[in-house]
């Protein structure tokens, strides 16, 4: 077993947390733990376990795609994408440019996701927060430097696809440039916003809530809708509400580490209030959503149901009493199968809703 | 290390008002009954450092003072019976005395420190005293919960035990006005990495593993606290395992939850190859501190080389 200690200043150092330090090894954090924030420790050192690749066990390529690209998170493009299109009134608008901006979106979704565990590692977040992002890094999977490599790739994938979308659709230039801008001080900056900012992780609901549905909309049809802004914001607070649960879980690592997150500065009693309210929003914004934009006897039954296991969830969030016990991690996985619940609800009225309207309408 | 508390001076009843009712008996219980560990290590950190026998002293005290000050309010936070043998002093005496009696001692702390008069010192010690209490309240928060992670303790660990371990590191250089960043960071780190080996070695007595001063088998899990190794041994298990482990009253009934005695065996030893490794960091740390201290300081690696040893094997130095 060997261990390697070396000071941010020297010029190998770049070298052992990027992974490119050699082909046979890996070089995984070795601190011993979560020091407290304290002004007065360096964290000039940092300590390395170097461990033979042939040690590290890696899981089959598919579960480590999988993973690593976090396909789960996919849905959380491609359900709007999915509401939008079976919902559309009028022909698709150009086949071609609607291919592209979804493959453009995908590449750029998995761009982010890259980053984020790139720029995790490289500030050494991720010691922090045990099991926040792919974690592939940290398991000795992929090497950091490969994992910017494919992030930088994904995304000019996504800035070449984009573009030829902004040809094809001029007026999307503005939101483009918008919703860019956002990204880029997000997740690129060198002080990204996203996990420097309390308030970093409500763009993400702006972003994938009505700015992502309003540019899916423009390029499935041309045009934008209050039915498409409304999906979005009804969207966004369902998004949020999985950000907010990543956010309760990682409480006190997040606090330790110094990250600011919106429910780190509310702590663990307000923060569990908070997320209590969120999902009831998230309850209200779908409801409402349906009661005004569709038959409200198609909406009720999904609505009925979900109200019905978001009792348990509610019931075990407010029955909390640690923001170290194992009750953090099984709320967390409990809120995101209520968020996959409502997804899978609502997926199934919107292809039966449109079903029944083809049969009365033709 | 052959100190006996007299010998270390750490408590002496002449440091208190004699007008506070039994005071002085429940100090004299408390204190008398220990090892004084924690000030040993002090004392081990000191002497090859030159630190005045007067510092030296105040640094012991004030360790020892915190360290019962937890025990004092521990106990009658998880309402122990016994302490070192003896009752409890919230049942000897009264839960108010215990409290006040624990308060005081930090109260007396910082009053010695400010007298000594280096304020880093005394910020620090109130940093280490405020992440004690912090570990304390979150390990309260977790009784009962028979799910809890082996990540989850380590990082309540990290502020209970392994805070007290990295004062008895850093403490006597900052007395000395040696505050290199670098040099507390490696402090810091060893001071980490030997409560975490203290406490999973503290924990496996609960398993009878080692346990050569014969501790209450089982008294973590029956007070309702999933320590680490009953934690690690856990994870991944369904529910009606989990719940046949925490019912256990005897080692054997816990061994048959398992899977029988081997199988219990076989996590002993998965459980000592993680710490191993813990204790290769360990060292590993140890020869940075080394390029760290004046040559003649040197000694203080061979002093602290055993500890792990001694914390973690539980073997008694040649």
């Amino acid at each position: 077993m060997a261990f390697v200690t070396l000071s941010r200043a020297s010029p190998e150092f770049k070298s052992y947390l990027l992974g490119t330090f050699s082909k046979t090894h890996r070089a995984k954090f070795s601190q011993s733990l979560l020091p407290h924030v304290e002004t007065e420790i360096s964290t000039e050192n940092v300590t390395f376990e170097i461990v033979p690749i042939s040690e590290i066990k890696r899981p089959t390529f598919f579960v480590f795609i999988y993973q690593w690209l976090r396909i789960n998170r996919l849905v959380f493009v491609l359900f709007p994408f999915l509401f939008l299109a079976i919902n559309v009134q009028e022909p698709v608008f150009d086949p071609m440019l609607m291919f592209i901006g979804v493959l453009a979106l995908i590449f750029l979704t998995w761009s982010i996701h890259l980053q984020n565990d790139y720029s995790d590692h490289m500030t050494g977040l991720d010691r922090y927060s045990l099991n926040s992002g792919s974690r592939a890094i940290q398991k000795g999977w992929v090497t950091a430097s490969a994992t910017r490599t494919w992030s930088w790739i994904f995304g000019a994938g996504a800035l070449i696809l984009g573009s030829l979308i902004l040809i094809g659709i001029p007026k999307l230039t503005l939101l483009a440039l918008f919703v860019g801008s956002l990204i880029y001080f997000s997740h690129y900056a060198k002080q990204g916003l996203f996990k420097t900012k309390a308030w970093g992780g409500w763009l993400q609901g702006l972003l994938v809530g009505p700015c992502l549905s309003i540019g899916l909309e423009v390029l499935l049809t041309g045009t934008m809708t209050l039915t498409g802004l409304a999906f979005g914001f009804a969207w966004g607070t369902m998004i949020l509400f999985v950000l907010f649960l990543n956010e309760f879980e990682n409480l006190v690592p997040a606090v330790q580490a110094g990250a600011r997150t919106w429910i780190g500065t509310l702590g663990f009693d307000r923060g569990r209030e908070f997320l209590f309210r969120w999902w009831l929003l998230v309850l209200f914004a779908t409801g409402g959503f349906h009661v005004i934009e569709r038959p409200w006897i198609l909406g009720a039954p999904g609505l009925v149901v979900l109200v019905y296991f978001s009792g348990k969830f509610l019931k075990n969030l407010r029955r909390l009493t640690s923001p170290a016990g194992s009750g953090m991690i099984a709320i967390r996985n409990e809120g995101y199968l209520l968020f996959m619940l409502a997804v899978t609800l609502w997926t199934t009225e919107e292809i039966f809703f449109n079903f029944v309207k083809g049969i009365l309408f033709q | 290390m052959n100190l006996n508390m007299q010998d270390l001076k750490v408590y002496s009843a002449r440091d208190f008002p004699a007008y506070l009712p039994k005071l002085s008996s429940l100090y004299d219980d408390l204190f008398n009954g220990g090892k004084g560990f924690r000030a040993r290590l002090i004392h081990m950190v000191c002497a090859p450092l030159g630190v005045h026998a007067k510092t030296e002293q105040l640094l012991g005290q004030t360790i020892e003072f915190i360290h019962n000050a937890s025990l004092l309010h521990d106990d009658l936070v998880d309402r122990s019976q016994l302490r070192r043998g003896k009752p409890a002093a919230w049942l000897k005496y009264t839960p108010e005395y215990a409290v006040l009696a624990g308060d005081y001692l930090l109260a007396r702390v910082m009053v010695n420190l400010s007298t000594y008069g280096n304020i880093r010192l005394v910020q620090y010690t109130a940093q280490i005293i405020s992440d004690l209490l912090e570990g304390e309240w979150l390990q309260d928060s977790v009784i009962g919960d028979f799910f809890v992670g082996p990540e989850q303790l380590d990082r309540i660990h990290n502020l209970k035990t392994a805070s007290l371990f990295k004062w008895c590191l850093r403490a006597p250089f900052i007395a000395l006005d040696r505050n290199q960043a670098e040099l507390h960071q490696t402090l810091e780190e060893l001071g980490a990495l030997l409560g975490l080996l203290f406490q999973r070695s503290d924990d496996l007595l609960d398993f009878n593993v080692r346990n050569h001063e014969g501790k209450a088998v089982l008294g973590d899990l029956k007070s309702g606290y999933l320590n680490s190794f009953a934690a690690f041994v856990s994870q991944s298990k369904d529910r009606k395992t989990i719940d046949g482990l925490v019912k256990s009253q005897t080692l054997e009934d816990f061994a048959q939850n398992l899977g029988g005695a081997s199988e219990l065996q076989k996590y002993i030893e998965e459980f000592d190859a993680i710490n191993s490794k813990t204790i290769s960091l360990f060292h590993h740390q140890l020869e940075n501190l080394g390029k760290l201290l004046d040559p003649k300081e040197m000694p203080l690696i061979d002093q602290l080389s055993p500890l792990t040893d001694l914390l973690y094997w539980r073997r008694k130095p040649e």
